[in-house]
């Protein structure tokens, strides 16, 4: 029978898998689009006189 | 003074944090040179980047505090808040229900879509209403970061604690206000990635400690069923449930904070990745709160001379929100109590200066901005808007820490963000999926979320009555729809006017 503690426990352990897969891949991946933003925005500069 | 590990290197790691993030804040200032850089990154933000920040701006210090209490006084239930929480979010990222043509509107303020779709007088009331209720919520913030940094630190001085916290607050303020959005994305970015290290890696350490079955079984010991069945009456019940799935709906699609993220997505598809990702951040940012405050519980309750302070029936609500910081002082060891006040000081300042740059945004361009027009120019918009900064960061000083506030902080809080995200779901939702919704509707169903403050308990003194808060909140949902809908009914807009024929 599934009671609530199971639903916690699964919860816990299954989201905080998650997370940690993610933010490996979120630190990977997000640092390449900060790199296009910094880029982006410098590049959109008036041209220095 | 209860005992701590904490010392010289965690001392020496969290001024290190402090430096690196606010020179690297400092050092992108130069690319903020017009408005739109300035408020949303000229709109070339990607999904990655997109959820490391709404994750890392939505998970605060103050989070931490408030969950870690929940979990203490509710155990294991209190997990259906992040559960709920992150069905919210996965729905809102799958079906881009309010952001996605929230973004396709083209704004980058709420307000400024309640000018698109009801005009200027809904803008300017909506952003007063909306800055008036966030500043408010977030005068709170430091004092809950003050009683983490109390308890783990085992800092006495109230002197020394004041001004730790204001050295805090000014750094965010100087790159906040120096960079704007493109700091805010990059400072977001290095604290998610602090914050990410030790939220999994003090869990890890935790669970090590004490097995999850010790865990269980303390709970049901000191808890009973409710501490595991978030139905039960006894414990938080179904109102409550159902609040939290609206609360959750809320701070991803309504909460100009998240929002914003849609405003300053490169397109949809990043918009949708950010909030659907971003859905296992919301239930992170509450959970893993949720389980440290259960470790503290049930270490807590192990230690007679602790569990006589924790414990007792009459502990106050500050007494409660310290057991977590309390119980980790002891459990972590030196260096590993470093990295989680540097982690916890990451996650408070990505959150203040989020919602400084939010803030000041709401008031700079929604409510002076829409007033003076043209007259004000784009350098004077910035300006003002960095004034703004200075100012809500003066107010938080005051109001939060060196005001000696007498009331249930979490109620004060929910009630304050209820004024103004109770009536703007009604505009917004009406706004964006009915052609009917009117002016009329939209000022009656924003001046309803001031019923919200019927949640408070000294208003309820006041008035006679003894309601509790879920059920005013989802009463005022409730009202804010209605009203919405009777003043679109009752008052419709005139239909546009034909346009002349030419000959």
């Amino acid at each position: 029978m599934i009671t609530w503690e199971t639903v916690w426990k699964f919860l816990w352990y299954g989201g905080l898998g998650l997370f940690a897969v993610l933010a490996v891949v979120i630190t990977i991946r997000g640092w390449k689009d900060l790199k296009h933003l910094l880029r982006s925005v410098h590049d959109e500069r008036p041209p220095a006189r | 003074m209860s005992h701590t590990n904490f010392g010289p290197i965690d001392w020496a790691i969290t001024g290190a944090l402090l430096v690196g993030i606010t020179l690297a804040g400092v050092w992108f200032n130069r690319l903020a040179r017009t408005v739109e850089t300035f408020i949303i990154a000229g709109r070339k933000v990607r999904g990655y980047l997109g959820v490391a920040s709404i994750i890392a701006s939505e998970m605060g210090l103050v989070t931490v505090m408030y969950a870690a209490q929940k979990g203490f006084t509710g155990g294991f239930s209190a997990f259906h808040i992040a559960l709920v929480a992150g069905i919210a979010a996965l729905l809102v990222g799958l079906t881009g229900f309010i952001v996605i043509p929230l973004r396709k509107a083209g704004v980058m303020t709420i307000p400024e879509f309640y000018e698109k779709r009801f005009g200027r007088g809904a803008r300017v009331l909506g952003g007063a209403i909306l800055a008036f209720s966030g500043i408010l919520n977030m005068g709170m913030y430091l004092k809950a970061d003050s009683l983490f940094i109390t308890a783990l630190t085992g800092m006495e001085s109230a002197v020394h604690l004041r001004l730790a916290m204001t050295i805090m607050l000014g750094l965010v303020l100087v790159y906040t206000a120096l960079g704007g959005m493109i700091s805010v994305l990059v400072t977001d970015y290095l604290q998610f990635v602090i914050m990410a290290v030790v939220l999994v890696g003090v869990s890890i350490l935790l669970m090590l400690k004490i097995p999850w079955n010790d865990l269980a079984a303390g709970v049901r010991t000191l808890r009973g069923e409710a501490g595991f069945n978030p139905l039960a009456e006894e414990g938080f019940g179904a109102g409550y449930v159902v609040w939290m799935f609206f609360l959750g709906l809320i701070s991803c699609a309504v909460w100009q904070t998240a929002a914003i993220r849609a405003s300053s997505a490169e397109d949809t598809a990043a918009v949708r990745k950010t909030f659907t990702w971003g859905s296992i951040g919301f239930v992170i940012r509450f959970m893993v709160p949720y389980f440290w405050g259960i470790c503290a519980l049930v270490w807590i309750a192990s230690r007679p001379e602790m569990s006589a302070i924790f414990l007792d029936k009459g502990a106050s609500p500050e007494t409660t929100l310290k057991a977590m910081p309390t119980a980790l002082a002891s459990i972590l060891p030196t260096g590993v109590l470093g990295l989680l006040m540097a982690g916890m000081l990451a996650a408070a300042m990505s959150t203040y200066n989020t919602y400084l740059h939010a803030w000041s945004s709401v008031l700079t361009q929604d409510v002076f901005g829409a007033i003076l027009g043209e007259r004000l120019a784009q350098r004077g918009r910035i300006t003002l808007a960095r004034v703004f900064m200075l100012l809500i960061g003066v107010f938080l000083l005051v109001w939060g820490l060196w005001y000696p506030l007498g009331e249930d902080l979490w109620d004060y809080m929910a009630v304050t963000g209820a004024i103004y995200f109770t009536g703007a779901f009604a505009v917004l939702a009406a706004g964006l999926y009915w052609r009917r919704a009117s002016r009329v509707g939209a000022y009656a169903s924003m001046a309803c979320g001031f019923a919200a403050l019927t949640g408070l308990k000294p208003v309820q003194n006041l008035i006679g009555v003894q309601w509790r808060s879920e059920y005013v909140g989802l009463a005022t949902v409730a009202l804010a729809i209605v009203a919405m809908a009777a003043g679109s009914f009752l008052a419709p807009d005139a239909p546009p006017a034909e346009p002349e024929r030419t000959q």
